[in-house]
């Protein structure tokens, strides 16, 4: 489960590629692919650099303009499901 | 030279060759209209091997039947025996197939020299388009009859089964990607776009590279292929009207960068 403290590093063998609004990302040791929408490309492109789980909701939350706690309750499982595919890795504090 | 441009009969005995001695194994690492076909029947023109898509199973079956394989080195092992030319034997390989080959490569004692040519493209909208109507049509090149069944149910200005057509494409493109990342053999990129803007250019440089100690000279002169232009006059849009479909998926959809190069 991912805390607030902890960083979120992105996997860079990670093949991605935009298509339209969309990033298409590969996992290429079972071929299978996971396509995130505009949000979810924000959210990638705000993790090019390993950032903590806290900046990056605060970040978020200022682009978007929106509560931290909805932010919070959109992103991480976002997170996890990069991390459960090996796209991010999550490094605790 | 083989001229002969229809896949399906390169697959006849007329095609399978003499053994000679092999020097270079290869893979062309193709998706789906990216130039395949022209760039194999440039090679076999040139008298560098005899490029097809053995692992394509309809022709797969016929090899294996003539051949008499009996596991997936074995046919491997045949190919190179049979359709070796100029030292060379290229096998054509779409992501599909690339679980079948590598398979038959691990059962494969030691392939000398082996090597990729990565074809790819960069616009994957009009390569989708090219797609739909091939699949449409039947008609994959400039073959007198279609080589494979029409779907004249396809609607090729649906706008959302052209996205999910260009979606698999990208992916298909991002699996080569990794793969030839993680084959660690030696890998030539071709892009579609240059091979058709110079197709000279691009042989020069591909032969440069796979036969790095022969002397540089002019290409022979090679019987032009058929036009763009002449395969669409077979399908249900002309070049006007692709483009036309092309503007209108933009104007839903948006259109992002071309593919970055690999």
């Amino acid at each position: 489960m991912i805390s607030a403290s902890d960083t979120i590093v992105r996997d860079e063998t990670t093949l991605v590629s935009a298509l339209d609004d969309e990033l298409i990302m590969i996992d290429i040791a079972n071929g299978k692919y996971l396509t995130i929408d505009r949000i979810g490309a924000a959210i990638w492109e705000a993790i090019a650099q390993p950032v903590s789980v806290e900046a990056l909701v605060a970040g978020l939350a200022d682009r978007y303009d929106a509560p931290r706690e909805q932010i919070g309750e959109d992103v991480l499982p976002f997170l996890d499901n990069l991390a459960a595919r090996g796209f991010v890795r999550i490094v605790a504090a | 030279m083989i001229l002969d441009d229809n896949e399906v009969a390169l697959a006849e005995a007329r095609f399978d060759r003499p053994p000679e001695p092999l020097r270079r194994f290869g893979i062309i690492a193709a998706s789906a209209r990216t130039g395949s076909h022209l760039l194999c029947r440039l090679l076999r023109q040139l008298g560098r091997g005899v490029a097809l898509e053995y692992f394509y199973p309809s022709y797969r079956q016929v090899f294996e039947e003539r051949w008499r394989t009996s596991s997936p080195g074995d046919y491997l092992s045949a190919i190179m025996r049979n359709r070796t030319a100029g030292g060379l034997c290229v096998v054509k390989c779409l992501p599909l197939q690339y679980g079948a080959l590598r398979g038959a490569i691990e059962q494969v004692a030691a392939l000398p020299d082996p090597f990729i040519i990565h074809l790819w493209r960069r616009d994957s909208l009009a390569q989708a388009i090219s797609l739909r109507l091939a699949v449409q049509s039947g008609f994959w090149n400039f073959t007198p009859g279609p080589t494979t069944q029409p779907k004249d149910a396809i609607d090729i200005m649906d706008l959302d089964a052209l996205r999910a057509t260009r979606r698999q494409l990208v992916v298909d493109e991002l699996l080569w990607r990794g793969w030839l990342r993680e084959s660690g053999w030696p890998v030539i990129h071709v892009c579609y776009e240059d091979l058709i803007a110079d197709r000279g250019a691009s042989l020069q440089r591909l032969l440069g590279w796979l036969e790095p100690g022969a002397a540089p000279g002019p290409l022979p002169t090679l019987p032009e292929p058929p036009t763009p232009a002449a395969l669409h006059a077979r399908q249900s849009l002309n070049t006007v009207q692709r483009a036309e479909l092309a503007a209108a998926y933009r104007a839903q959809f948006g259109h992002s960068d071309p593919l970055p190069d690999p």
